[in-house]
């Protein structure tokens, strides 16, 4: 793989189908992380994160002359997509897609290790920084802290060993690591110069990278129940056979159409360097609102089995749900949208270069 | 990617609209027949503009004609004359017609000079189109046609009415066999047009009643008895086009000017859809300029006629949407009348609400059709 490249690389059409994400399912699919009674074995699911990174996929999105081992930003979307399909609880896209982005824009390097970035701006004084944050992903699996700061001296991204926080393990809806991390005046073991608007970036890709979770969550759920109408039966006909069930499933194909569309969207109109709101304002706003109608047609169609952790849907819908509030949810990002559309709201759409 | 990156040609369309006298309508496509708006269009080049220039056309890529068609659903302009004809009957001649078929309709097309109207439903045959009974019955030099059809937009004003006939009995075994296409002039003597007057009063649309009329030959489109096969290739076009969710954007747009900062996330969760929409057009635009109409797969079938139905179904609800949140937003009561333009847009959305979800092929067909090609039979 080559440098950061912005759009193209991997073409955003085949996130999920690519080359790119069929290695990563060959590689994750027989690596289940799961008990026959559904429950999550986090040692199993940290051994499949450590073949991830043998493979060189966990990184991808972080460039080559900082240490990662590149790709661009589709390829990076291709190994998150491919992540969130598979069912796994892995921490590809905050370690790869969310890192190489505030990575490219800072110059800071990679650190070798499993470098998470923590979602709330930090404060920096006197060369040390401080942040308290609820919910940081995968902080405890982490080897080092990748942390934003606008404080007085401008926006930066520094780099704190996990050792100088303290970490108390959380969950999200998905069963997620989503742990509280507090550091204390730490001094950083590295520090880029100012740049413009870290936290908003930080953001941006944050909610992006959900956006290509959802969306991937929501293609596997169609999947699943599509092949489960067609097998389940009841009445002496298959599920997929009833014209009411039919109906529910083409929704779910339409929400599942749109959250794709909103995440290719998105991948071909950011390029390299910072990226705009209104695009990922989109995705994650059209994704979110995807998930809610797609998870309840996915779980009204499979009916009780959907409700038992032994059979996998939970494995999507679950995240699912969680992924709609972090960095973000429908509401905040349509907000955005709101507040930045202005009263000439066709005019703002159609500008090529902000939307 | 957007539409939105064709900027110049966005501009000349903007400018051209500034300089155009017109009141901007929801539905308008629909509604607002203007023959002297659609021939000032033709004198564009915005009207058969990606068709071949021997007829006239401008040998242009499909995402320019998405550009001029979104500003001019955007503006809620008068494009209903030409509509059809532009869409749908255009590029079914050219892949269907003879080349003198083209040569004769085409050109006066792009000049805004001749209109079309579509003749499928009858009294008996909405959503179960393969039911029609409207017969036409061979002669020595063409047909004789008798029966009837109904919401035929624009019937009364149109030069021609491309309508699906029966040329040979109902076979219960093969139900979509016997079906054929005719261009029949509407001026021909046999041809009544009655208006049906939609829920705002206006007349729209029509029931065409054909009393033993005389079709030559060469109005044939395509072959006898294929008739199934080519509508429903017409579909994927039908279905997919922005005005399936731009409808009732020209009451958003109003609506952005008058809610003084209230209401960002109402509109924001619009604009969310709305983009994704304007995405997924282009991406079956392109679609099908590239795989089907390039001698590939037909367009009324596999991907892009599902994803065309699915855009109608969500475009077609997004519409309705705009309604909720303009009511929710400003306390405007809906009047026709209204010399406010944000009530009388819409008065317009809601009197037309209905209409979104039916015509084009109902919701609940359209779900149909993606279903079963989701799971097989």
């Amino acid at each position: 793989m080559t440098g950061r490249a912005g759009p193209g690389g991997a073409a955003a059409g085949e996130i999920g189908t690519g080359e790119i994400a069929t290695a990563v399912r060959d590689l994750l699919d027989p690596l289940d992380a799961y008990e026959l009674d559904g429950r999550w074995s986090e040692p199993a699911e940290r051994a499949a994160c450590g073949r991830l990174a043998d493979g060189g996929w966990l990184g991808v999105g972080v460039p080559e002359e900082l240490g990662g081992p590149g790709g661009s930003v589709a390829d990076a979307a291709a190994v998150v997509s491919a992540c969130a399909a598979a069912g796994h609880r892995l921490p590809a896209a905050d370690a790869g897609f969310v890192a190489g982005h505030l990575l490219e824009l800072s110059g800071l390097r990679a650190t070798g290790g499993l470098l998470l970035p923590v979602p709330e701006p930090a404060m920096m004084a006197g060369g040390r920084v401080t942040v308290d944050c609820p919910r940081v992903p995968f902080a405890s699996w982490a080897t080092e802290l990748l942390l934003v700061t606008d404080g007085e001296s401008g926006s930066r991204a520094c780099v704190v060993a996990a050792s100088d926080a303290e970490i108390v393990p959380g969950r999200n809806l998905g069963g997620e690591p989503r742990d509280r991390v507090t550091v204390d005046g730490a001094r950083p073991a590295g520090v880029s110069g100012p740049v413009e608007d870290l936290p908003a970036q930080l953001r941006r890709a944050g909610a992006l990278a959900r956006a290509i979770q959802i969306s991937a969550a929501i293609s596997q759920m169609l999947e699943l129940t599509v092949r489960y109408c067609g097998q389940r039966q009841q009445f002496g006909r298959r599920l997929a056979q009833f014209q009411a069930v039919q109906q529910q499933l083409a929704v779910l194909a339409g929400e599942e159409l749109a959250a794709r569309a909103a995440v290719q969207r998105a991948l071909e109109l950011i390029g390299p360097g910072p990226w705009p709101a209104a695009p990922v304002a989109v995705a994650k706003a059209r994704t979110a609102l995807a998930a809610t109608t797609a998870s309840k047609i996915a779980h009204q169609l499979h009916g009780a089995i959907g409700i038992t952790t032994e059979y996998s849907l939970s494995r999507l819908s679950r995240p699912a749900w969680a992924w709609r509030e972090e960095y973000g949810s429908e509401h905040y990002w349509s907000g955005v949208l709101g507040r930045e559309s202005g009263t000439e709201l066709w005019e703002a759409l159609t500008c090529p270069t902000t939307w | 990617m957007t539409p939105g990156s064709d900027g110049q040609l966005r501009g000349a369309v903007r400018a051209f609209l500034a300089g155009q006298r017109f009141e901007p309508h929801c539905h308008a496509w629909m509604t607002e027949f203007n023959s002297e708006f659609s021939r000032a269009l033709g004198r564009q080049g915005w009207i058969g503009m990606t068709w071949p220039p021997e007829y006239g056309g401008g040998g242009r890529p499909e995402r320019d004609r998405l550009v001029v068609i979104e500003e001019l659903l955007a503006a809620g302009a008068p494009v209903a004359a030409h509509w059809i004809a532009d869409r749908q009957t255009g590029p079914a001649l050219l892949r269907y017609g003879q080349p003198e078929q083209c040569r004769r309709y085409l050109p006066p097309v792009t000049r805004g000079e001749c209109f079309f109207a579509i003749g499928m439903s009858e009294p008996d045959s909405g959503s179960d189109l393969a039911s029609i009974r409207t017969a036409a019955t061979a002669t020595a030099d063409g047909w004789r046609v008798t029966g009837r059809k109904v919401w035929t937009g624009h019937a009364h004003q149109a030069d021609y009415l491309l309508a699906l006939v029966r040329t040979a009995p109902r076979d219960s075994g093969q139900r979509h066999a016997g079906l054929t296409q005719l261009i029949i002039d509407l001026s021909a003597g046999g041809v009544t047009v009655r208006p049906l007057r939609s829920l705002d009063g206006g007349h729209h649309f029509n029931e065409v009643t054909f009393d033993d009329v005389p079709v030559p030959r060469d109005a044939l489109l395509g072959r006898e008895g294929s008739g199934w096969d080519q509508v429903t290739s017409e579909l994927a076009y039908e279905r997919s086009g922005p005005e399936r969710f731009l409808s009732t954007v020209p009451l958003l747009r109003e609506l952005a000017r008058r809610r003084a900062g209230r209401g960002d996330a109402l509109i924001g969760a619009l604009i969310a859809e709305l983009q994704t929409l304007r995405a997924l057009s282009a991406m079956i635009a392109d679609a099908l300029e590239g795989g089907a109409l390039r001698g590939g797969a037909s367009p009324g079938q596999g991907a892009p006629a599902r994803e065309a139905a699915m855009v109608k179904d969500l475009g077609t609800r997004f519409e309705l949407k705009v309604i909720d949140v303009a009511r929710e937003l400003l306390d405007t009561e809906p009047a026709l009348d209204s010399p406010d333009a944000l009530s009388r847009l819409l008065a317009e959305a809601v009197l037309h609400g209905p209409e979104g979800t039916l015509r084009g092929g109902t919701t609940e067909i359209l779900r149909g059709i993606v279903a079963r090609q989701l799971v097989a039979p």
